[in-house]
């Protein structure tokens, strides 16, 4: 009798030790899956219209002529990062800062009201912020574009829903 | 028997550890199942809008509407205004030519009002290419509205933010 309840004391200590390790495997599987799923909420979608929109933005023709010539906004930015003027003296980081404002303002409305809840827009040219808008709320749903251009101009646009 | 006895006692505990473990391990991987499938609706709808935009974006790059090479160097997403105008008058020689029961653009910037006429283009908002009548899901992208513009002196490009707006008569699978 009282080898049976040697054997079955050792039987259940091999079982809580068994237990203990199912237990550790189980968190450790949910601690992956957990991490898993963050690292892919992070990644944000590419979103079509986004691009649409920065390529159409980069190609408006902005009252701001150079030289006498109508020039497109992408070639307006370059004047900005060179620190330059239009031809009726306007700074071209202010016609910038105009022409994207009015852009942004009529093409993205934000709001509750309105699917899109918040933007960001920005253009970074050689690492440092040429332009930097944004509107609205920022939430945990965004969509939004990056796009590189040749000596270090870099556009981005992010639209939360 | 005592021995018989303790054996039976071990195979029954395995047994009833074995059950628990599968029990166990089918619930957390049907916990993970869950979490995993739980954003597939989302994703679906968020793959048919992108695919709705592509479809409308492979129109405005269509020969009828993209700017080719006269606005300079080749854009993407640009719609020649001035072509566009010529095909609203030759529209019926398109019926049937896309699967699409309406075509519009809508100017969004700088911003103007009222349907597009003879007498008030390009000064206008709504310009209406094709329109059926039928009913139908609106998709749209944002494109560029270019066209040759004059000053008096000489004669330039100007583009424009807009958006191309295509009905197709059913949601989209």
């Amino acid at each position: 009798m009282n080898k049976l309840n040697k054997m079955n004391k050792k039987a259940q200590s091999e079982m809580v030790g068994f237990g203990i390790i199912v237990i550790i495997i189980a968190v450790l599987i949910l601690v992956f899956i957990s991490f898993s799923l963050n690292t892919n909420s992070n990644n944000q979608p590419q979103s079509y219209e986004s691009e649409a929109f920065v390529q159409s933005y980069l190609q408006f023709t902005p009252i701001c002529e150079k030289n006498n010539r109508h020039i497109t906004n992408l070639e307006l930015i370059k004047y900005c990062k060179n620190s330059d003027t239009c031809d009726d003296g306007k700074s071209a980081c202010t016609a910038l800062n105009e022409t994207t404002i009015g852009i942004l303002e009529s093409s993205w409305k934000t709001g509750t009201d309105y699917p899109v809840k918040g933007y960001e827009f920005s253009i970074i040219s050689q690492g440092t912020n040429l332009l930097k808008l944004s509107k609205g709320n920022k939430t945990s749903e965004s969509r939004g574009s990056s796009q590189v251009f040749s000596e270090g101009l870099q556009i981005d646009f992010t639209s939360y829903y | 028997m005592v021995k018989n006895k303790s054996g039976q006692v071990k195979v029954q505990q395995m047994a009833f550890m074995i059950l628990g473990l599968t029990i166990f391990f089918v619930l957390v991987g049907l916990f993970a199942l869950s979490f995993m499938f739980s954003g597939v609706k989302e994703s679906k709808a968020l793959l048919d809008k992108q695919q709705a935009t592509l479809l409308v974006q492979k129109l405005a790059n269509s020969p009828e509407f993209s700017c080719g090479g006269a606005f300079g160097t080749e854009k993407t997403n640009c719609v020649d205004l001035d072509k566009v105008w010529a095909l609203k008058s030759k529209i019926n020689d398109y019926s049937g030519f896309w699967d699409i029961k309406g075509i519009e653009i809508l100017k969004i910037y700088p911003s103007s009002t009222g349907e597009c006429s003879s007498s008030n283009f390009p000064n206008c908002e709504h310009l209406t290419i094709l329109n059926s009548g039928a009913l139908g899901v609106d998709k749209s992208t944002f494109v560029s509205l270019c066209r040759k513009e004059s000053d008096g002196s000489r004669i330039f490009d100007k583009c424009e933010v807009g958006k191309l707006i295509v009905r197709f008569s059913n949601e989209l699978k």
